[in-house]
């Protein structure tokens, strides 16, 4: 029988904000879970995070944002992974940091399918994204 | 001796639906496509220039590329380095004391054939082949030029150095770091193609998560195009999920092909200078 695939993930860092102890926590949390996790570094530009989701075939996209930047960058994150063939649908798009509630409609009508504020347990997270991924093929 | 990267293989659930791909979005000509009974194995060879790809998928589930695919998936599987004489060179690696698989030649899809353990060469299985007679190449299609080099992951760049020229006599050309990928390179070249050693300079990153999560190996392989930017276009209209073209170093321009699209093998498109 085919062995299960491990889910991947991609934990970026768009734009200019240099920390990133949430990305680093969610990232081990998830890996620690038993997923393959890629984490990108910090200030990555929406071109660099799509590149590293193509390479890596991820199934998950997880982007970590303290900017405010997000309503600029997360478009664009969205734009350059469907120039390469890669569409809300494939992959499942979720975002952490700090994000104000009234931004949160325009981020889910974007593809983003859950925002976790500060504080998040990070069990909340492994959960979310085992129970969402899509089945693989 | 060796004198160039016969052909790179991959494991597939389907060689016709991967031909697909191979074949069809990537126009690589079919040179070999034959079951082979004692191997338990369909394979298919695809010229790509100098060298070739060769598609393997098991016809029966009692078989090393049957378990491989059952516990790692599709992906790449053996890179097959052309020997001027696969029995002396099996001999030469037995003297060396590297884990052998096949301590005699064998009649293969590539000519006569042997397999090295892939502990002999960190965790990369090797064929030998001699073919068994010079065939013409197939006719240059528009896309592919040749098979320009495959990348193997190591912990220890050194080491990885040594095992390579150890192993197989080949010669370093350079080694350095290439920071903007966060990884140290070695090249060394065999024919008109080279194998490229990389290691991460970081824990970080998409090298040290693969040497994490499957150990050491092929990481990815390269194929030169003749015009980057018509091959991306050409390709996504073909359905396949394709990078950017960017720049490489030395000038050359890269794009990379997502291995959801290629069977598991993450396939580095490059268009070198002249």
């Amino acid at each position: 029988m085919m062995q299960e695939r491990k889910i991947r993930v991609l934990i970026a860092k768009p734009g200019l904000d240099g920390h990133d102890r949430g990305a680093k926590v969610v990232a081990r949390a998830l890996r620690d879970a038993g997923m393959e996790v890629i984490y990108t570094g910090i200030r990555q530009t929406p071109q660099m995070i799509a590149e590293a989701a193509l390479q890596e075939d991820v199934d998950v996209v997880g982007l970590s944002i303290l900017s405010g930047a997000h309503l600029e960058l997360f478009p664009r994150v969205v734009e350059e992974l469907k120039k390469r063939g890669i569409t809300p649908d494939d992959v499942l798009l979720f975002a952490g940091g700090i994000i104000p509630d009234e931004d949160v409609p325009a981020l889910k009508q974007l593809g983003f399918r859950a925002i976790f504020g500060p504080g998040t347990p990070t069990h909340e997270i492994v959960e979310y994204v085992r129970q969402n991924v899509g089945e693989r093929v | 001796m060796f004198t160039k990267i016969h052909h790179v293989a991959i494991v597939v659930r389907s060689a016709d639906e991967a031909l697909g791909v191979y074949r069809d979005a990537l126009s690589l000509p079919v040179t070999k496509d034959a079951v082979i009974e004692d191997q338990g194995v369909r394979g298919v060879l695809l010229q790509a220039g100098a060298g070739e790809i060769e598609l393997i998928q098991p016809v029966r589930d009692d078989t090393g590329v049957a378990r491989f695919l059952a516990g790692r998936g599709e992906g790449l599987h053996h890179i097959c380095l052309e020997s001027t004489d696969v029995a002396a060179d099996l001999r030469a690696a037995k003297e060396k004391g590297l884990a052998l698989i096949d301590e005699t030649p064998r009649r293969g899809l590539a000519g006569m054939i042997g397999f090295l353990h892939p502990r002999a060469t960190r965790g990369v299985l090797v064929e030998y082949a001699t073919p068994l007679e010079h065939e013409a190449p197939a006719p240059a299609n528009g896309m592919v030029r040749n098979l320009d080099h495959v990348a193997v992951a190591v912990t220890d760049l050194d080491a990885g150095v040594r095992t390579w020229q150890e192993n197989f006599g080949l010669a370093l050309e350079r080694m350095g770091e290439v920071p903007a990928l966060g990884i140290r390179q070695a090249i060394l070249p065999l024919g008109s193609a080279f194998v490229e050693l990389i290691s991460p300079l970081t824990d970080e990153g998409p090298v040290a998560t693969f040497l994490k999560d499957r150990g050491e190996g092929m990481y990815l392989v390269s194929l030169a195009v003749a015009d980057l930017d018509a091959a991306v276009t050409t390709l996504r209209g073909r359905g396949l999920r394709v990078g950017d073209p960017t720049g490489g170093s030395g000038g050359a321009r890269l794009a990379f092909i997502s291995p959801r699209s290629t069977h598991g093998v993450t396939v580095q498109l490059i268009e070198r200078r002249g």
